[in-house]
């Protein structure tokens, strides 16, 4: 306590307020006092150096703290991309959803007496051409054997076996299958059936044809409802060639079918009809 | 001639002091108002020149540490200060607060960091008042988050070895405080 009463102290006390004072009161009035000019033109190069050696420091400090705010970044900006990525493959599975609801739509108006229920294809024949599919409807979804299975396009086969979620589907260019026909422009009859030599190229015959019969290449040939599997008027295809059976002396017609196995098997989805509406 | 405490003349001894406290001193506030300041990184500035008084309130006698805190406020407005500056006085009233506690501490490295501690907090107490004086401390939590914590721990940080350079100053000047270095 002594020393703070003491002159030295009272002395240091006055000091630093004429310390404060003046260089406040000309720093007011826009001038600089002459002790503090000549200490800051001494300072002036050590500062440029405490200056130079502060920026060298930060820009070295700034590769790390930028490295972990661009790793951030690069973080965030590829969970964006995920998200973009995800909402693109929603959109176009939606958008394909979309476009096939549209053909089922339109395949219920141009068949309104037939009852359906739609199937996604869940596997299919590990063979060269895949004409026999799995879908994922079965017995508890009220799917029967011999049902017959087609799309916007067309007949595609018939329902061949039934598990109690799955049943396969074999198409119409498969041996086993046989269904009447009817060409659109003449009404000329015939059974369209699986020929070993043509399901290759995904083609099928139209045999039984009356050798006097009007028909010609590009007749659309359609079910003719005989038989008790498929409903008449379902487009089957188109007549791409026709020839004499040398045995029988009736005419085989070669029929390119109007669905196109390659892209059903990647659209995944087919039309099962399940039965009539006898009310409608 | 009157004999310092190591046989050499208080004349000496003083101009010894002068030189090589001012030359810390000058450092010091260098490298507070222009390298410090200029860290990028730091998001507040670290008063060592408050840690250099703080240091020599505890190695020195309390005339010494009174001028050299009249100095050391007086550079710091000489070179970072503008408008009304009131640095001398302030480190004034921080030198007397630390003489007193330093005389009340031994003179050992673990007083030194409570000696720090107090010097970083009256610190961060000034520039709160600063604050408060410019009307810039609205945001309590961000003036606190982004000022004031980070400058008491920087000016802690880096203050902590000022402890070794002025135990070799003092030692030099064969300082007569009333504890042993």
């Amino acid at each position: 306590m002594k020393f703070y009463k003491s002159k030295f102290f009272i002395i240091c006390v006055v000091v630093a307020a004429i310390l404060v004072l003046v260089p406040s009161l000309l720093s007011l009035f826009g001038y600089t006092d002459l002790v503090t000019s000549a200490l800051k033109t001494v300072a002036k190069p050590f500062e440029w150096c405490g200056k130079t050696c502060a920026d060298a420091v930060s820009g070295f400090v700034s590769v790390f703290s930028d490295y972990d705010r661009l790793k951030e970044e690069n973080a965030a900006l590829k969970n964006e991309l995920d998200s973009i990525n995800d909402l693109e493959h929603e959109n176009d599975v939606l958008s394909e959803e979309n476009d096939w609801l549209k053909s089922f739509l339109d395949v219920k108006k141009d068949l309104p007496y037939l009852l359906f229920t739609d199937a996604a294809i869940i596997s299919r024949e590990a063979g060269n051409y895949s004409t026999v599919l799995t879908l994922n409807r079965g017995q508890v979804h009220g799917i029967k054997k011999n049902m017959p299975v087609i799309t916007s396009d067309g007949v595609f086969g018939h329902v061949s076996e039934v598990g109690l979620d799955w049943c396969k589907v074999v198409s119409i260019v498969e041996t086993a299958s046989s269904l009447s026909a009817l060409t659109d422009r003449a009404k000329v009859q015939g059974v369209v059936e699986g020929d070993q030599l043509l399901r290759a190229d995904g083609l099928c015959k139209m045999t039984y044809i009356a050798p006097d019969s009007d028909i010609k290449v590009g007749d659309k040939v359609f079910t003719g409802g005989n038989g008790n599997i498929y409903p008449a008027g379902l487009l089957i295809g188109e007549v791409i060639s026709i020839e004499a059976d040398e045995y029988t002396r009736t005419l085989v017609a070669s029929i390119k079918p109007s669905v196109n196995f390659e892209s059903i098997a990647s659209s995944n989805r087919v039309m099962i009809v399940t039965g009539y509406d006898v009310g409608g | 001639m009157k004999i310092g405490a190591h046989g050499e003349s208080l004349h000496t001894t003083t101009v010894k002091k002068i030189l090589v406290y001012g030359i810390i001193l000058f450092i010091l506030a260098i490298a507070q108002c222009s390298f410090f300041s200029s860290l990028t990184f730091l998001s507040a500035t670290p008063s060592i020149v408050i840690g250099a008084v703080a240091a020599v309130a505890l190695f020195e006698t309390r005339e010494t540490a009174t001028v050299f805190a009249l100095s050391a406020g007086f550079m710091l407005d000489a070179l970072g200060g503008s408008g009304i500056t009131v640095s001398a006085l302030v480190m004034l009233l921080f030198s007397v607060i630390l003489s007193s506690l330093a005389s009340k501490i031994l003179k050992s490295f673990f007083p030194w960091v409570l000696l720090l501690a107090v010097a970083s907090l009256l610190s961060a107490a000034e520039t709160y008042l600063r604050l408060v004086i410019a009307g810039r401390a609205n945001d309590l939590a961000f003036v606190f988050g982004k000022i004031l914590l980070p400058e008491l721990i920087y000016t802690f940080l880096f203050s902590l070895p000022l402890y070794f350079i002025f135990r070799l100053a003092a030692k030099f000047c064969k300082s007569k405080g009333k504890f042993k270095i």
